[in-house]
């Protein structure tokens, strides 16, 4: 090995060193998508992201049990899974604090009515979406691929009030992918509380 | 003015509302010294844990540092968010989230920011934004931003 390739490992070594995880590994609008495979907190099974995507896409919420911003979202998410499966797009929760169990997960999808598909995360697709609050949304394509991400709703004025909370931001991005049209404004910002990792 | 804050802090349990203002209303007046801006909620398990370290960096160096402390709460919980203050002797300004535009506010917090709290961003003596954490920040971490600001 010469002295330039043990330089040129001590570089990349140190560059995995500095940079977080999160920030390597985050996905941006355009950009396809890895599979992956998490928990079902109901069932118990390893679900993979082909088997909980809809003819023409998919909502992955990030969601907490105990945040008050994503819980203010409880029925708008449900709302939309039932509106939007007959268009083809799945509504799926992804919780992926390490605070918190998978019972615990279910038992608050199960109590809050989240009739949808919630999976358990340890981190790592948080870490592979660069995900890090909740709620926050990637919409995918039928092609795995990002169309949308960032903010349910009242991106412009965040409320943790379930009665004033609203999918404004999110459904005409859903209602372009359902149609396979461009989506308009791809990103807007998610307010929220941090995964904890 | 930011007399006038924490005295209503200290005195109607309320406190004043920060918004796309907030380099104006809660850093500029801190020109010359190093300002912490925190954002919390009561709500949020991350933030009540950091929030000691943040209050003892900040008494620790007081002749150099600023800890300013936005409440994310509903403005209608603007009492909760104070009655918790009181408990550090609410001797730093304190405010409670009151923007009309989100992403106005966000911008002037950081443009880079994601959305996350608890935050923490940190201005140097000229008001230059030079440190934003989303997530728990620890004393180490900004014990270290603040002893390289004020060498």
């Amino acid at each position: 090995m010469t002295r330039n390739t043990v330089g040129l490992l001590l570089v990349l070594v140190a560059c995995f060193l500095i940079i977080p995880p999160q920030a390597l590994a985050a996905v941006t609008v355009g950009e396809k998508v890895t599979e992956f495979s998490l928990v079902d907190v109901r069932t118990g099974k390893e679900l993979a992201l082909n088997q909980v995507t809809g003819r023409s896409g998919v909502a992955l919420i990030f969601v907490a049990t105990e945040c008050p911003y994503s819980n203010a979202f409880n029925k708008v998410m449900a709302d939309l899974a039932k509106e939007y499966r007959a268009h083809g797009i799945t509504v799926v929760g992804i919780n992926s604090n390490k605070t918190e169990s998978a019972d615990a997960v279910k038992q608050h999808a199960d109590t809050k009515g989240l009739d949808f598909v919630v999976l358990k995360d340890e981190g790592q697709v948080a870490d592979q979406f660069g995900a890090t609050r909740t709620p926050e949304v990637f919409v995918l394509d039928k092609e795995m691929v990002v169309r949308y991400h960032g903010a349910i709703g009242n991106s412009k004025m965040p409320t943790t009030k379930p009665g004033e909370a609203k999918a404004d931001d999110l459904r005409p991005a859903l209602d372009a992918v359902a149609k396979g049209a461009p989506v308009q404004v791809a990103e807007t910002k998610a307010f929220g509380c941090t995964i904890k990792r | 003015m930011i007399a006038a804050a924490l005295m209503l802090t200290f005195l109607s349990s309320t406190l004043p509302t920060v918004g796309e203002d907030l380099i104006e209303k809660a850093v500029q007046p801190h020109r010359g010294r190093v300002v912490v801006v925190n954002l919390w909620a009561t709500w949020c398990g991350p933030c009540r844990e950091e929030f000691p370290d943040l209050v003892r960096l900040y008494r620790e160096n007081k002749d150099s540092v600023v800890l300013v402390a936005v409440s994310m709460d509903e403005p209608e919980d603007a009492g909760k968010a104070a009655e918790y203050l009181k408990q550090y002797k609410s001797d730093f300004p304190a405010y409670i989230r009151g923007f009309k535009d989100f992403d106005a506010f966000s911008n002037a917090l950081d443009p880079k920011w994601k959305g996350a709290i608890p935050t923490t961003v940190v201005f140097d003596q000229s008001g230059k934004r030079v440190f934003t954490r989303e997530g728990k920040v620890t004393y180490d971490q900004l014990k270290k931003v603040i002893a390289r600001l004020n060498n």
